[in-house]
């Protein structure tokens, strides 16, 4: 079969998956209005991590905000910011720094606010470990995904020296060597370690040299478009996620569950715990955080470490990577 | 003699079973080694009726990914080979894009794949039909090929149009060919789709496939139901192997050689 | 009778292919109706060449060929081929077999199996018809291969060989059977084999080719008597035409210079 061919049986599965996930009826409120459709990608198996969304989903916040929100499962290469920017999806979360390098390369997306003011990126360590802050890597052997960000930052900006060993993603070799240290999610691996009986200790990348946000964003199309759509998106987003992580999560959680069979209350609620034990989502109000804040002095700070590590090949401007718009006003 | 060797086809691979699983037993008990690391049989067999509900589920949608990669790959399979077979000026021009194609690692291509055919089954079914694709496409293209000259002249002789030709004689005389591209196809199929969880797979449904719980068990360390993972991988790749074993069966047993004459 | 049209005519016939050696030097032939024409000689003598011009697989080079009056290929509807192997597609059955010419020709079902039915009844082979090929001796096959051909009623028969793989009772059975056969259903046959004694049981002139290039040797006229009993080959008459016959294939065997 040609290229060409082969091209137009893929853009025939892509017409079929999307006529399949998107074009539904108008679904109707409970006030008898019609509800707007809107598609969210999420960037992995559903996880308390986008238990937010879920939470505005199950408590109706969605609903009253006039929106009909479907969550669209991701997983392994979900390519959240294609399928924003194809437009099979109107709006993704991710990692800011991915979108600042999608910008740059001319994807069309733009930060509409943040879901987490510090990426829960961290580095995972037997207890017994002296591991305590990012400079004590020095002349170790970390098991870490190659191409991430934080490793040119820690090596260039503090100067630190280690080595690296591809992600597999194999947690019994951590578990069987307690020098091993490894790349981990805070809310994810150390419990299912702990479930193991092994003490362990997670550090937080993310520190004032290096802060990351996790984000949610939009195709600029449907923001063009549909501004007043994203503007209510984010507002019950943020509402649901506060209501998350400060209120009952059963809602949120019962939802996760039914997708996923494997998601066992407990684990659940450790994950919740560290998204507020590290202040992930709702922020540190000390330095004057808040959920779903974007500022453009921290954007601007982040664009300029992407592009001193050589993450970014040519520079980006806040305003093409970010509108601040639809962040809420200081309750 | 013949009943003597049917007792030895069951016989020896029961003992060589046995000795293996002996010396799983023996290796666990020497190292000392965990049961995370090293489940026994009998730990795994246990996860596997702990996690029966889940496993099930999950064979469920990998058998449904599957099956839809197969059939699209038996169907395109069939098409291509029909024009590559019957048109040598086709062939020419369409066989060196095909083996580009089937030279490049799927994994290379998983990307484009989740780009234009989406995450999910879309996703997972292209990555399957890919996989299967190209045995189909090589066997029935080679029996479409092999067609006996003698029997092409006899419906020369009887005036046969190129239609007839080909329905009535090159695709029924190519149809062990194809029988074995769909085997070959059969046993890559279950394999291709869990692949394609694992890369492109998003659990929708509720229930994700095999692909997606070695995920799950590999995150939460239940390294014993990842064995059963394997384990129930294993027998859906036997379910479809069996399958297209019989339908093999149901088409030739009759009049191929490859079966045994049943008046003999 | 003079003024009866030839069933096959070669005239000054060539055949080379492309620009390789001649494989038919020039040819001259005229089978008149009912004629039985064995050809017989050395491997490479062309002798296979003459069957598939006639029926048209492959073009003469020079010279003029007709069959019925027309070219080959016209006059494929009057003529049927059998092959060195019974040429029986293994899927079908060998009632299904003998249908096939009717079934290319678009013929309805009823009539199909009719007459299929009919023409294994012939070949004394009607409770097989549900065989498939490979259940079947190497004579049935060769029957139902026969039975195949005469579905259609053909003004010609073309045989290649058709009983060269067969053991000697088979073959002479078979022999019997085939006159036994065109008794029934008359047919002007060309025969091509390697066997003196076939050739000159079965036919009413033989032609003695040579090879390099292929020609026509001699031509022999046997003029026993249709229809022919086995017991013929016992006869001295029968046993003189064997050996004129061999003493010509032993000429033109032996090279000329040794």
């Amino acid at each position: 079969m040609s290229s060409y061919l082969l091209r137009l049986f893929f853009a025939g599965l892509a017409l079929i998956a999307t006529s399949g996930c998107g074009q539904k009826t108008p679904a109707v409120s409970a006030s008898g209005a019609t509800l707007v459709k809107v598609r969210f990608q999420t960037d992995w198996f559903p996880q308390p991590e986008h238990g937010g969304y879920y939470q505005a989903l199950a408590k109706g916040y969605y609903a009253a905000e006039g929106l009909d929100v479907e969550i669209l499962p991701g997983g392994p290469n979900a390519q959240v910011m294609s399928s924003v920017a194809v437009g099979r999806a109107d709006l993704g979360m991710t990692n800011g720094d991915d979108v600042i390098v999608a910008v740059a390369r001319g994807v069309p997306i733009k930060m509409v606010a943040a879901e987490m003011q510090r990426d829960a990126q961290g580095i995972l360590f037997h207890a017994e470990h002296p591991i305590r802050s990012l400079q004590d890597l020095q002349g170790k052997t970390i098991m870490a995904g190659a191409g991430s960000a934080w490793i040119e930052v820690v090596r260039q900006k503090l100067g630190v020296k280690f080595n690296l060993i591809p992600l597999v993603g194999d947690l019994a070799r951590f578990v069987n060597n307690p020098e091993f240290v490894q790349q981990c999610f805070v809310t994810n691996e150390p419990y299912f370690v702990g479930q193991r009986g092994v003490p362990v200790g997670a550090l937080l990348i993310a520190n004032d040299t290096y802060e990351p946000y996790r984000v949610m964003f939009a195709g600029q199309a449907f923001l063009t478009q549909h501004p007043e759509v994203v503007a209510k998106f984010v507002r019950a987003s943020l509402r649901g996620w506060i209501d998350y992580l400060t209120g009952d999560p059963a809602p949120a959680n019962k939802l996760l569950a039914a997708k996923r069979s494997d998601l066992t209350p407990e684990f659940m609620a450790y994950s919740i715990k560290a998204m507020n034990d590290y202040q992930l989502v709702l922020g540190n109000a000390a330095k004057g955080e808040r959920a779903g804040l974007l500022t453009a002095a921290r954007l601007t700070k982040q664009i300029a470490l992407l592009q001193e590590i050589g993450v970014l090949d040519k520079p980006v401007a806040v305003n093409e990577v970010a509108t601040f718009e639809f962040i809420p006003a200081q309750p | 003699m013949k009943k003597h060797f049917s007792v030895l086809t069951w016989l020896l691979p029961a003992v060589s079973g046995l000795i293996f699983i002996g010396l799983w037993y023996g290796v666990r008990v020497v190292s000392g080694l965990q049961s995370w690391i090293l489940p026994t049989p009998v730990e795994i067999m246990a996860a596997a009726v702990h996690e029966h509900t889940r496993l099930l589920a999950a064979a469920g949608h990998t058998a449904l990914g599957a099956l839809g990669g197969f059939l699209l790959a038996a169907i395109l399979g069939f098409f291509t080979s029909l024009l590559l077979g019957l048109s040598k000026s086709l062939r020419a021009s369409l066989y060196p894009w095909l083996l580009m194609l089937q030279m490049t690692p799927v994994i290379v291509l998983t990307p484009i794949i989740m780009l234009w055919a989406g995450p999910g089954m879309p996703g997972i079914i292209t990555i399957t039909w890919l996989i299967s694709y190209f045995p189909i496409v090589a066997n029935l293209t080679q029996g479409l090929l092999s067609t006996d000259m003698n029997h092409v002249a006899l419906f020369r002789m009887c005036n046969a149009n190129r239609w007839q030709e080909v329905l009535l004689l090159r695709v029924p005389a190519a149809l062990p060919y194809y029988l074995a591209g769909l085997r070959i196809a059969a046993t890559l199929a279950p394999i291709g789709a869990i692949f394609g969880e694992y890369m492109v797979g998003n659990a929708s449904g509720g229930t994700g496939g095999l692909g997606f719980l070695v995920y799950s068990y590999n995150t939460q360390i239940k390294i014993p139901a990842l064995f059963a993972t394997a384990l129930t991988s294993c027998l859906l790749g036997f379910v479809f192997v069996a399958a297209v074993a019989w339908l093999n069966w149901a088409l030739l047993h009759k009049w191929h050689d490859s079966y045994e004459r049943a008046d003999h | 009778m003079e003024s009866v049209p030839p069933i096959v005519k070669f005239t000054s016939l060539q055949k080379r292919y492309g620009v390789g050696p001649v494989v038919l030097a020039t040819i001259d032939l005229t089978v008149a109706p009912n004629d039985f024409i064995s050809f017989i000689g050395p491997s490479g003598c062309g002798k296979s060449t003459i069957l598939k011009l006639v029926s048209g697989l492959s073009p003469g080079s020079t010279g003029e060929l007709t069959v019925m009056g027309v070219k080959p290929r016209e006059a494929r509807d009057r003529q049927a081929f059998i092959f060195q192997d019974a040429t029986l597609l293994p899927w079908l059955t060998a009632q299904l077999n003998v249908e096939i010419p009717l079934r290319l020709r678009g013929r309805p079902v009823a009539e199909r199996q009719t007459t299929a039915r009919k023409m294994l009844e012939l070949v004394g082979l009607a409770k097989v018809a549900d065989y498939y090929p490979r259940q079947l001796s190497g004579g049935m096959k060769m029957r139902v291969s026969i039975a195949r051909a005469l579905t259609l009623a053909p003004h010609l028969l073309l045989l290649d060989e058709p009983f060269g793989a067969l053991d000697e009772m088979t073959r002479n059975r078979l022999n019997e059977e085939l006159l036994a056969v065109r008794a029934v259903s008359p047919f002007t046959a060309l025969f091509v084999t390697h066997s003196v004694s076939e050739a000159v049981f079965l036919s009413n002139r033989i032609v003695v080719m040579a090879a390099n290039p292929g020609r026509f040797h001699a031509e022999v006229a046997i003029d026993f008597p249709y229809p022919r009993r086995p017991d013929l080959r016992g006869q001295p008459d029968f046993q003189a035409k064997v050996n004129e016959v061999t003493r010509l294939l032993h000429e033109v065997e032996i090279p000329p210079s040794s």
